[in-house]
This record gives structure tokens, sequence and C-alpha cells, in this order.
């Protein structure tokens, strides 16, 4: 690849070195961890009803069960676990609190109101159907509506309402540009609540060494570094005896970005019964307690010169965040998110925007995979195809005439946020020409319709927001996220390499990929070197995996920290071959003379010198060990981009839409392997098509979930995925180390609008747009058989 | 996911599962392929005080044609009957519901016997049992009857087995050489479960019988349709005989229990329907008159 030049692992399409252990069953999830013995199993007695009050919950019945150890409501447990309290009062927040095990209120159907502890999990779940819960019943509010009308139930009565956060921002001459427009294009885009579904569910083992008071936790989690924090405060344990491992991760996707209750009892009971706890979710428990997300409404305005020029957009957006603020990233994720999200890829100078979430008597929601920017986008590229179809302007050249060029970077968009780069107008070319968009729309009759099935294209143009760093973090008011990331490099005395880095994996290819650029530095095979991730023990503090963050941030840790090592490497070498530091390259294992095979010394013979293995000594001053721990903090953030092409068609007998064809082109600036690159957009696609055709957690209007199961809850399966071809464009960041952007999250950003667009394209006969998700069969038959505006 | 405690009685034949049966109490359920009551039990929907497991009756295992019938026993699996060529060339339409019955893991231990006794009103072969007129032989300790498929079905997972009883076989007739048949049902995916399906068996004496599934608790013969289907015009799709067909199964469907959840309403089930009955039947003409030219 010539525009890698100077890599030699930066840039290498390498098979993941995790993928042999993972896809043979060599992997150890926290079920499959060896039982300790005397393992206590948790199971966990679920609220029945969204909102009540706790009379009495009577364990007598349990606790007679033979097997059953012990069983704990809120009114035993009294203060002695902290509560939750992810924000504090300030501008915009409201701090509200969530008691660990409540035992008073009850806020969604899924609180957990007891816990038993028994020898087998069998016996633990029969003991749960033996206790009695006398709850009063109270009157719920589910959706965002009811939560904000007047004299609303309160979820949290002492915030006075239901918003515990709300921002609003509108650039100056705002209204005189909304004024000034031809044309004037509104809708509101409506997502159904989804669930993050990982094949694994949560679950932790907690193991406590009484004579030490030292606890070590193994959780299914996204955050080892952060669920230490939290057990450290809410639990009032000293950090320094606390150790939280991930082990393999079945998938996170975001809700395993959060601290749940279940990881706190768990290390709780384990001290207080001195023996090691342990409680394994299954997908009930899933659907009901893990985080949802997705659950918003965003009502938005686009003002448009007669020519097509984007003047002013505003964007009003509700999101239902549940019945409490997730905890580390507290109430305001995803409104957030759906504010500052919305100003892509696109140039508008005027915006205002007015961003709440609402809290409602149902499951927490908050981070998941793209966070709001797929309901964004949905929004923001439905607006363009309404304004193309009102200011009769063909839609790719609506898109292309306001996209930003490469000549107007660095930019600040409208919400204030700064890019360096984008490559939106190659990637659309790259897009259109790969999935024959001419060819498509030549074949393509003017009613769409070809047999029994109509059919249509859609373009996205989309941005995916990546790396964010501690000022970002800062600004968003988050307390507990501290946007950094470490990694130690160690050269054992051996000669062969250990990274130990702050983030965890869930299936992202972490482990090659951090090789990669370790590699790189210090001039070894990527094989040679062993990457460990998710011990608090074993590596430096950070913030964990989430948020396209892992390339940029851990990356560029690891890079600072290999490049330290490999300055002591070209010292030790100069020294002893006496030669000039800066003559010495660090190729094949090898320190050397540059260009010389004769004049070199072995990394393991360096590795011995350091380690004192060696008759030849250190140079003078230099200390032992060949071992360098560095943090990275990359300014604010850094965007990525892509545009999805999708080709859909549709029964029109049934309604339902089929994928047929789907392209990305998408730019993440400096690719580390495109491999990994490609894995992130495949999955992201699946999850995004998820989105917009099927999946929906749903509760009734008296706040019990109805989608429990996966016989419910509808995810897309391998059938209903295409092939999807992908072309990279590569812009390097002048941001962040390397020029490296983020890669999690753009597949889902853009599968959600390119599918919807090219819908709207299918429908495009009736005259009909689509404005909520997800576009099921029936929702589309019903566009299809409404009549025909103005024909 | 983690069933409540029950008994396990592996059984050998169909006579030491009728014995085991008759031993039990009124709570003890038949194992098959366990691709249904395993999950329901996982989520302890369903809390059997014990399992008569048929798994190892060889004798339940065969798939026997004779007299115009061919007959499955309670283990036969759903991949066996797809895969047989005596069924997919004399009961095409039994083959056709199994392939769209789940996937081909699920097939392999699921039983033919299991999904008629389970009754879901989204599964397949129940609505073709009805069309094709299969009969369910139905056996306890000492006794045997045998029930038409039409009155086998009560309900959504209700079926007239009493307690005690087992499904021993169901046998379908053969279908004779110029029978057409048609069956369409659509889902949420591709592979999916039926929100809505149609299975049409049209007999050369001119006889229709079509019953539909995944719109009703029960599979639901669809009387007025049947009569109609013999003079709707050959060509299917146009808008007046859509229209006929929706008619029709207006009538059918007058004051029946329609479906009605979170992925479909009961009026885009009827919707799709209707749509669905007009493939089918062009379906089943179409193949009713390839089966003439041979
Ligand atoms: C992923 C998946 C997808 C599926 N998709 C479909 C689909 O598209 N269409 C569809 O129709 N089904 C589908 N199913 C259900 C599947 O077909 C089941 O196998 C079938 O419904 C039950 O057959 P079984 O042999 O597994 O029965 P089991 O699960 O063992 O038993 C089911 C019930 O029937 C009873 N029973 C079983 N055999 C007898 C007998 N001989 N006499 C008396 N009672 C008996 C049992 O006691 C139990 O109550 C799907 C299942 C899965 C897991």
């Amino acid at each position: 690849m010539p525009g890698n030049a100077p890599f030699r692992h930066i840039g290498r399409p390498m098979p993941r070195t995790e993928d042999a252990r993972l896809l043979a069953g060599g992997a150890a999830f926290v079920d499959d961890l060896p039982e300790l013995p005397g393992t206590l199993h948790m199971a966990c007695m679920r609220s029945p009803v969204a909102h009540g009050r706790i009379r009495e919950i009577d364990t007598s019945g349990a606790l007679g069960l033979p097997g059953v150890h012990a069983v704990l409501t809120g009114a035993e447990l009294g203060d002695r676990i902290a509560p939750m309290v992810a924000d504090r009062d300030k501008a915009g927040f409201r701090e509200t609190r969530r008691d660990i095990l409540p035992a008073d209120t009850v806020r969604f159907v899924g609180d957990t109101i007891a816990v038993v502890l028994a020898d087998d999990p069998y016996v633990a779940e029969d003991a749960l159907s033996l206790i009695v819960a006398d709850i009063e019943e109270l009157e719920p509010v589910v959706a965002i509506d009811a939560a904000l009308a007047d004299g609303a139930v309160l979820v949290h009565p002492e915030i006075g309402d239901n918003i515990p956060f709300s921002i609003a921002q509108t650039t100056e001459g705002f209204e005189a540009a909304f004024a000034a427009a031809a044309a004037v294009v509104s809708d509101v885009f409506t997502s159904t609540r989804l669930a993050g579904v990982a094949m694994e569910p949560r679950g932790c083992v907690a193991q406590v060494d009484v004579g030490l008071d030292s606890l070590t936790l193994w959780s299914s989690t996204q955050v080892p570094h952060l669920l230490r924090l939290a057990i450290a405060e809410l639990l009032d344990w000293p950090e320094s005896r606390l150790r939280v491992i991930a082990p393999d991760v079945g998938g996170g996707f975001g809700p395993k970005a959060h601290v749940y209750p279940e990881e706190i009892l768990c290390a709780y009971l384990a001290r207080r019964h001195g023996r090691p706890v342990k409680w394994i979710g299954d997908r009930q428990d899933d659907f009901l307690t893990t985080t949802h997300a997705r659950d918003s409404r965003f009502a938005v305005e686009m003002a448009l010169s007669a020519d097509g020029d984007i003047l002013a957009v505003r964007n009003h957006v509700d999101v239902n965040i549940g019945a409490y603020a997730c905890f580390p990233f507290g109430a305001n994720a995803e409104a957030g998110g759906g504010a500052i999200y919305m100003p892509g890829a696109y140039r508008f100078a005027h915006y205002d925007f007015r961003a709440r979430s609402v809290m409602t008597h149902t499951a927490p929601a908050g981070v998941y995979r793209g966070v709001a920017a797929p309901v964004a986008h949905f929004a923001f590229e439905g607006l363009l195809d309404r304004a193309a179809r009102k200011l009769g302007l063909d839609p790719l050249a609506l898109r292309r005439r306001n996209l930003l060029r490469p000549d107007e970077y660095p930019h600040v968009n409208a919400a204030g946020i700064r890019s360096d780069g984008g490559s939106h107008h190659e990637c659309l070319e790259r897009a259109l020409a790969a999935i024959d968009h001419d060819g498509f729309r030549a074949a393509q009759p003017a009613d769409r319709r070809i047999g029994g099935r109509l059919v249509g294209i859609g373009v996205a143009c989309i941005t995916e927001h990546t790396g964010q760093g501690a000022s970002r973090y800062r600004t968003r008011g988050l307390l507990r996220v501290p946007g950094m990331e470490g990694a130690t490099v160690r050269i054992e005395s051996d000669g062969n390499v250990s990274v130990a880095i702050s983030q965890s994996t869930q299936g992202q290819g972490h482990l090659t990929a951090f090789a990669q650029v370790v590699a790189e530095s210090l001039g070894v095979d990527p094989e040679q070197i062993t990457v460990s991730e998710g011990d608090t023990a074993l590596s430096p503090f950070g913030s964990g995996t989430f948020a396209s963050r892992g390339a940029v941030i851990a990356g560029g840790a690891a890079y600072r920290a290999s490049q330290e090592v490999a300055a002591k490497i070209r010292r030790i070498a100069a020294h002893h071959l006496e030669v000039a530091e800066g003559d010495i390259e660090l190729v094949e294992g090898h320190a050397r003379l540059k260009g010389v095979r004769q004049m070199a010394l072995s990394l393991r013979e360096i590795a011995g010198i350091a380690h004192s293995l060696d008759p030849r000594a250190l140079p003078e001053g230099e200390e032992y060990g060949l071992e360098a721990r560095r943090f990275y903090d990359p300014p604010g953030v850094v965007l990525s981009n892509a545009v999805h092409a999708a080709c859909v068609s549709i029964d029109t007998d049934t309604g339902q839409v089929r994928v047929e064809r789907y392209v990305v082109a998408h730019d993440c600036g400096r690719i580390i392997n495109p491999l990994i690159v490609a894995g992130q957009v495949h999955g992201g696609v699946a999850q995004g098509l998820g989105q917009a055709l099927m999946e929906g957690v749903h509760y009734d209007e008296t706040g019990q979930l109805l989608t429990t199961q996966l016989l419910d809850y509808i995810v897309p399966l391998a059938a209903d995925v295409p092939d999807i071809a992908l072309c990279h464009v590569e812009t390097p960041s002048s941001d962040t180390l390397l020029g490296i952007k983020g890669a999690g999250e753009g597949g889902v950003i853009g599968a959600v609008p390119a599918i919807a667009l090219a819908v709207n394209d299918a429908l495009a006969g009736r005259g009909a747009m689509v404005s909520r998700l997800p576009l099921s069969p029936e929702y589309i038959l019903s566009l299809m058989t409404m009549p025909a505006p103005g024909r | 996911m983690r069933p409540a405690s029950f008994r396990h009685h592996p059984a050998r034949s169909v006579d030491e599962a009728l014995t085991l049966l008759a031993s039990e109490d009124e709570d003890a359920r038949i194992l098959a392929g366990g691709q249904s009551l395993v999950p329901l039990m996982n989520l302890r929907m369903a809390q059997p005080s014990a399992l008569i497991d048929i798994n190892g009756c060889d004798d339940l295992g065969r798939i026997d044609e004779a007299g115009g019938w061919i007959e499955f026993g309670a283990r036969v699996r759903q991949r066996e009957g797809e895969l047989s060529t005596a069924v997919r060339a004399r009961l095409p339409m039994v083959a056709a519901a199994l392939e769209l019955n789940g996937h081909p893991a699920t097939r392999h231990r699921g039983t033919i016997c299991g999904t008629l006794a389970h009754a879901d009103p989204s599964a397949e072969l129940p609505a073709v049992a009805v069309a094709l007129g299969a009969e369910m032989v139905l056996r306890r300790q000492g006794a045997c009857r045998i029930v038409p498929a039409e009155a086998f079905f009560l309900g959504a997972l209700e079926t007239c087995i009493e307690p005690g009883e087992m499904l021993a076989a169901v046998r379908f007739p053969v279908q004779p050489a110029r029978a057409g048949w048609g069956l369409a049902e659509t889902g949420l995916r591709r592979h999916d479960l039926a929100l809505a399906g149609i299975a049409v068996a049209m007999l050369p004496a001119g006889v229709t019988r079509i019953c539909a599934f995944g719109i009703t608790p029960e599979p639901l013969r669809l009387p007025t349709l049947e009569a109609a289907a013999d003079d709707l015009p050959r060509s299917g799709g146009t808008p007046a005989t859509q229209a006929r067909i929706a008619e029709a199964l207006a009538a059918d469907l007058e004051g029946a229990d329609l479906v009605d959840t979170l992925h479909a309403s009961a009026r885009y089930r009827q919707q799709v329907t209707a749509t669905l009955a007009a493939r089918a039947l062009a379906d089943a003409r179409q193949r009713a008159s390839q089966e003439t030219a041979t």
C-alpha cells in the first residue's frame, strides 16, 4: 500500500491472532472460569411492577429451602452500599440516585428487590419463587409524552420533573438565517428502543481474600478500571485492594460499558460472607436489566436556499432514558449526542438545538454502539430527501452541493466541534461507483416496480465521533470518565515483548492491532508480542473500550510506550556498537547500524543486558529493565467519515424489505489493519440493519416488558444480511498520533440512514417517506397502501 | 434459563413410554426433539413433573408407506421427513412445510409429531396436516384412537391429547397424481416464524382444501375461499381476483379470534393472508396442471 510506505506493520491485513482461540472454543468467558471452591450462586428477584412502593418482602420461605445460604433485601441492607449518583447538580444536570437494592420504591420492571445466595444456581432460582413481595402498585410513566405532561407522575420526585438533563444552544443569527430561507422542510423522526443483545449476557464472579480484605472481581465488562473505581466508591474499599478482570467478553456494544448493581452486590456479598459469589445473567435478565438505547424522538427543521444550500437546522431531541441515570456516563449521553452528532458531513452555519433526557419507569437506557448518531443521521438524511423533493432537486446533487470539501478543513461545525479532515466527496463517488448507482438508476422503472417488488437505492453520508479524550468528557460534564488510556510495553529478559493496555477487548481484534503498533516501533514481528487487556492489576489506569476510542487512544498510548522503549534499545545498542544513537535502526528483531547487518545486537541480547543476564553492562546511568508506561490523551475528538449505499427491494404483498446490495466507502484515517476495520464495518452494518428493519424493545402501557426473549426481540440473522463491499479511503488525521481515527461505530451509523433512504426511494412512486424505525413489514405496507398524495 | 426440577424417564420402546406415562401424574410430558419444550422449561413457562423421553424409542423412528398412507412415528425427525424420497415424491407439501420449519439444526432434532403436538399457531405442519386430511394416531396404555387433524387442534398450544396419551404417529394420505398444492407464508425475517401463512391442497376431483396458519390460535379451514377457489380465474394476481379472495377470506374470518401481536396486528395478518392465498392458489393450480401434463 503506497500510502503506508513508511510503515512495515501498520496497515498490514494481518489475520487476527486471537481468532484461532476464539473460533476453536479456547476462550474463557466468565461462566467458563473454573468454579472457585465454596462458590455461592446469586439469583436476583426483579420487581414485577414498573412503579411501586415496597411494603414487605417475606423471605422466610426462600430461606427455608435446603441449599439456600442467605437472602438479602434492601431493607436489610440499609445504607451499607452507597447509592450510584452519576450526575451532580450543575447547569443542565439534575442529581438522581440509584439504590443498589431499593428498599422503598421500585422504578422499573427489573429493578432488583432481593437477592438469594445458594449452593447451586438451580436452587437459587427455585428460591426466587418462594419470596413473597408485597408491593403497592403506583401509576407508572412509560413514554416520553406521558413523562413530559403536566402533572406527570415523577420517577424521581426530588428533581421536580422528569428531566434530569437538558441543554440548548443557538448560533448567533440563527433566526434571521432561518427566516431568509426559500424553503423549509420538517418532520419528526422516531426510533424504537433497542437492546444491545451481546451474545454473552452479563455476569460476574467475586472472590475475597478474607485475611487481606482484598477482592478479585471477574466481570463481563467493557470498563474494568471504571468498575474498580465504582466498587471502591460504593463499597468504601481501598482501590489498592481491588482487582477487576474482564476475561474474554462475548460482545459489549456499549451496554457493558456501564456499571451494574449485580457487580457491586457480588463484591459486597463475597466480602460479607467470605465466600466467592457468582452471578450469571440469562437472556431474560439481559433484556430486563441491561441498558437499552435509542428510545428517541428528533423534531427537526431544515431551512434551505432556492438552489439547495442548507442555511439553518433546528433539532429538538427527546430521549427516554428510563428509570435511572447510567453509571458512570450519567443521564446525558444520548441526548447530548443527538444534538452534537447531527452536523456531520454537511456544511451549515446555523444550528439551534435543544436536547432533553426524559425519565420513565422503564429500564435505564444508555450508550449503545453509535449512541444517538444513527438516528440523528436518519433524521438529517431524511430531511435532505424531503428537501430535494420540495425543491425539485436531484437528491445526490443536493448532497454534493452541501458536503464539506477537503479544502474547507480544518472545520468547526455549527455545534462547535472541530474536525481536521474529511473525505466525503471521495467516499461518495467511490461508493456510487462500487454500487453502480448509474446502472441501477438506468434499470429502475419510474414506478420502481420490478415483478412483485419495489426497488430503491439509498446513499447516506455520515461522520463518526471517535477517539474522544479527556477534554471532551470534561466538556460533557462526566465525573468518572478519565478519557485517556495507558499502555505498558516491556521487553522480557528473553527478548519477547509483553504489552498491557488499559482497555478490554470484546472481540474487536485489539490484541492484533496493538501488537502491530508496537511491532512498528520495535522492529519485531507482531507474533512475538503478547498483548494483554482487561486486568486492572496488570495494566495502567485508563477509561475502557467504548465510543470508538481503542485504536486512537489506546493505540496512541501503545505507540508512545513502545517509542520510549525503542529509544532505550537504541541507546544500549549505540553504546555497545559504539555508533551514534541516531544511526541505529530497529529491524527484524535487531538493533543495528543502518543498513549494516553485521553491526547488530539482537533484541534478546539487549534484553539480557538490560536485565543483567549478559556479561555486558548497561551504559552508565541507565536503569535496569526495558519497560515503559505511557498514557495518551488526544485533543478533543476526531471524526471518521463514510458513505453507505444500499439497494433494497420491498415485497408489495407483505411490505417486507430486503437489502439486496450494500457498499461502504469508509475513511478512518490511518488504518492499522484493514481486515479489522472491515470486520468492524460489517458487524456494524448488520446491527444497523437490525435497527432499520426489525429490532425493538417494547413495553406495554403499564410498563411491562413485552420483549424478554429472542423470540420477541428480533435480530437479523445471517440470511438477512447481504454481502458488504468495502472501499477504504485513508485520510490520516493531523490531530492524533499516527493519524489514526476510530472505526467501531460507523457501520451502524451509516446503515440506518442508508437503508431508510433506499426504502424512501423504493416508495417514491407512492410519495411516502419513512419517519420512524424500525421499517417493519406492517409499517411499510401501510405506507404503500396509503392513498398517494396529489394523484 | 434454568428449568425447575423434574423426573426424567428414558424409554426404549413405545410400550415402555406408554407404561411410564400411565405411571406418572398429569403433569408428565413427552420429550421429543426438545426444540420447543426445553426453551419453555428453561424459561419456567413449562414445569412438567416428569419427562418421558422417547428419543431412545427406535420403534417410533420409522416412516412407513402402506395402503395409500405415509405414517411418521413419533421419533421421526423433521429433517428425515424433509429428505425422504417417498415424502418428497408423494407428500411434497409436507416436505415443503418442513423446509420452512426452523433451521437444519433444529430440524435434526425436532420431530414431525412434536411440531403437531406442540400446536404453535405459527407452525406450518399443523395447517398442512389439516389441508391434506392427515390423521393422528393417539395411544395410551392399552388403547388407541384415530383423530382427524381437523379435530386435533383446539387452540394455541392446545390439542385433544389427554393426560396419559401420546401422539404415537401421524399419517398423511399420499397425494394422487394430478393433485396440486401451494404453501405460502411471510415472517419478519427470512427463515422466520410465520406471521401468516396458507396451505392449499387441490385434489383432482375438484376438491380444494385451504387452511391458514399464524392468524388464528389454531389452523383455520377457509370454507368460503375453498368454495370460491374453483371458479376463480386461472391467472392469479389481477385486482379483481385479489378482491374476490379478500372478500371470501373476510367471510371466513368473520368472528374469528385473530392473532394480534407486537410484530403484526390482526389487520396486517388478514391483509397479507389474502395476498398469500392468491400466491398459494396460483401455485397449486400451476402444479395441478403440470401434473396433468405428465
Ligand atoms: C430456532 C427455532 C426456530 C423454529 N422455527 C420454527 C418454524 O419456523 N416453524 C415451526 O413450526 N416451528 C419452529 N420451531 C419449533 C420446532 O419446530 C419444534 O421442534 C417443534 O415445534 C417441536 O418438536 P420437538 O420434537 O422438538 O418437540 P418437543 O420440544 O420435545 O415438544 C414440544 C411439545 O410437544 C409435546 N410432544 C412432543 N412429541 C409428542 C408426542 N409424540 N406426543 C405427545 N406430546 C408430544 C411435548 O411434551 C411438548 O409439550 C422452531 C424452533 C427453534 C428452536
